[in-house]
């Protein structure tokens, strides 16, 4: 039984290693070492996908660090999906599908980073109470969370998070951080953001991204690559657009195509698959540079 | 009958090649396909459109016994590519990792007529869905169906395109099938089926023959001799008949049954036709005299071993003639496995 299986917690950033049984029929392989050689990318990432595609699966994804000159190498010709800055390096998502796009293109015209204020009748909070459950629940259902998970999260307070309560001090607004060791970084990726559909509007989103973002650059210390991937079909990546983070689009658009199945947003196009292939979505990989 | 054609075939549609010095509109282009379909429009026949790959694990699962990982892999990686022309090729054979691409391209492609465009894997493996589905049909009901496959596949061999083919169709449905008994796959295209042979020379489950121009004059050149028998289990499994220049009805017709009865002494459980309608007279690349009358007579011939078949499209160049030709056939071929009259 595995970690999420024992807990409910559900974890976004993964682990390290290969795993081919990935969530939404995925395969997935995180790989802390620097590529300085495009030839042995090439070979690592086709290796990666024979075995993905021979066991039949949707989706391979490939995240890995890879020197400039590399990244120059590559372009055009791996499907690099994602990259982000790290020191004079990069972070890189390549990332297939089996399939053809099914996920709606959402445009990808940026928007600029807005002083944001917490608007008045709201409270910041970086703490779950124990009475949050049943409204945290309400929030991260989507997201496949269980009760007992949240439960579980809240008992556990290891979480770096953010909630945005209202005057009665209800959660309506939350999003999480988790930390990965990557080589000698720590990943820290902002995930779980959840706006209550009647709070929406407020530029809650954004408020949410900031702060967890500040908060968590205190709680890991030192420089964690702080990054999310987020939901191009709800327009989650314009929020952290508006939160100052940047596109990790230095070297491809920055978008992970049709990467997660969530139930929120329009339809997609349903196709006739072995997979499930109804609510996939683009998500854009954005980070937090340096303030 | 039915008839299955990816519907996206028009994606794969390459503009030129490059040929004894000069620069010339590519042969293996959609309209092919399209005059097929319009020659067909009010038949008997049943076409179905296949819109994409919905059986990709197990399509994939059975490529790998035909094609290498590798060439699958790197296949499938020129999607990311803009169109690539290979250029530069091996001679002996030896290769060592290297990244530049021109070496990449020239280790898994023959020719400079084979270029791999941003759909070429997309419409390749729709077409391979339509192969999944005509054996899984043949498999169920013992029928026969036509498979109008572009791009076409009997050059590709295991780790290698070529010849305008990327996935080798006809092989492609003869492996899904060896595994219900012994197939038999015979190559009436113009050229000679050099992929196919490559896939199963060393294989006694799977019989290849072909009948094809003569390959000391014609592509592929380097392959499609009579002296071609096959290696290991495979020795006595494969059959080339080299044919000279300008070959008629007349003449085609002996060489058919001999390689028929050739294949019938195996006792095949299926049989697949790789059609080329490049042998027809007006064929702007060949030069064998075929009418378009003896189409019919060839798939009569061919339906006297009484065997479930799949008959794939390969070649054939005219984009006029090519439809009246492929009706000819059909109408020779209705017999076999005929199904109620169906609908487009």
């Amino acid at each position: 039984m595995t970690e999420h299986e024992q807990t409910g917690i559900v974890t976004s950033v993964g682990s390290l290693g290969v795993d081919h049984a990935a969530s939404f029929d995925r395969s997935y392989w995180n790989r802390p070492v620097l590529y300085e050689d495009p030839i042995d990318l090439q070979h690592d990432w086709h290796s990666f996908l024979a075995e993905s595609l021979r066991l039949g699966r949707r989706r391979a994804m490939f995240r890995t660090m890879v020197a400039p000159d590399v990244m120059a190498e590559i372009r055009g010709r791996l499907p690099v999906e994602a990259a982000l800055p790290v020191e004079e390096n990069f972070l890189t998502y390549i990332g297939a599908n089996a399939h053809l796009q099914t996920a709606i293109r959402a445009e990808l015209l940026g928007v600029q980073p807005r002083e944001l204020v917490l608007p008045a009748g709201y409270i910041l909070d970086f703490a779950t109470q124990d009475t949050d459950a049943g409204q945290l629940f309400s929030l991260w259902g989507q997201f496949g969370w269980t009760r007992e998970g949240v439960e579980n999260m809240i008992t556990a307070g290891t979480t770096p998070i953010v909630i945005i309560r209202d005057i009665e001090e209800r959660a309506i607004a939350t999003m999480i951080a988790e930390s990965l060791e990557f080589g000698d970084q720590i990943l820290v990726e902002l995930t779980e953001m959840a706006v209550a559909d009647s709070e929406k509007g407020h530029g809650l989103a954004s408020v949410l991204i900031r702060e967890l973002a500040r908060h968590t650059q205190n709680y890991f210390g030192g420089s964690p690559i702080t990054y999310g991937e987020y939901n191009m079909t709800t327009g989650a990546h314009r929020s952290a657009m508006r939160a100052g983070q940047l596109p990790a689009n230095s070297f491809s658009d920055g978008v992970l195509r049709d990467h997660v199945s969530i139930e929120t947003g329009p339809g997609n196009v349903v196709s006739e698959s072995s997979w499930s292939t109804r609510w996939l979505h683009d998500f854009m990989v954005l980070y937090q540079g340096s303030e | 009958m039915n008839i299955y054609y990816p519907r996206n075939h028009q994606l794969h549609h390459p503009q030129t090649e490059f040929f004894n010095g000069e620069m010339i509109p590519h042969s293996e282009v959609p309209s092919r396909l399209e005059n097929i379909l319009s020659a067909l429009e009010g038949s008997a026949h049943t076409l179905l459109a296949v819109d994409r790959v919905t059986d990709f694990a197990a399509i994939w699962h059975e490529l790998s016994q035909i094609h290498s990982p590798e060439y699958l892999v790197w296949l499938w990686n020129t999607q990311v590519l803009q169109a690539v022309y290979p250029s530069v090729f091996s001679a002996t054979g030896v290769l060592e990792k290297t990244w530049h691409q021109s070496i990449q391209w020239g280790r898994f492609v023959t020719d400079i007529f084979t270029p791999l465009l941003p759909h070429t894997w997309e419409v390749a493996t729709t077409t391979a869905q339509c192969i999944f589905m005509a054996t899984n049909e043949c498999l169920q009901n013992r029928t026969s169906s036509l498979v109008l496959a572009r791009p076409p596949g009997h050059h590709a061999g295991r780790s290698r395109a070529g010849g305008y083919c990327y996935l080798n169709n006809a092989a492609f449905a003869a492996q899904i099938l060896s595994k219900s008994g012994r197939v038999a796959i015979l190559d009436v295209d113009f050229h000679h089926g050099n992929g196919t042979q490559d896939i199963f020379y060393d294989r006694d489950d799977v019989v290849t023959c072909s009948i094809h121009a003569d390959p000391r004059r014609k592509f592929p050149y380097f392959a499609g001799y009579e002296a071609e028998l096959g290696v290991g289990n495979g020795v006595g499994y494969n059959r080339n008949f080299p044919l000279a220049a300008g070959i008629t009805d007349t003449q085609y017709q002996p060489l058919l049954e001999e390689a028929l009865a050739w294949i019938a002494q195996f006792e095949p459980k299926f049989l697949i036709v790789s059609l080329g309608l490049d042998t027809h007279e007006s064929d702007p690349i060949a030069d064998f005299a075929l009418t378009t009358g003896y189409y019919q007579t060839m798939a009569k011939t061919i339906s006297g071993l009484g065997l479930p078949q799949i008959t794939v499209l390969e070649g054939g160049y005219s984009t006029t003639s090519i439809g009246e030709n492929m009706v000819s056939f059909l109408g020779g071929a209705r017999s076999i496995g005929a199904k109620k009259p169906g609908r487009r």
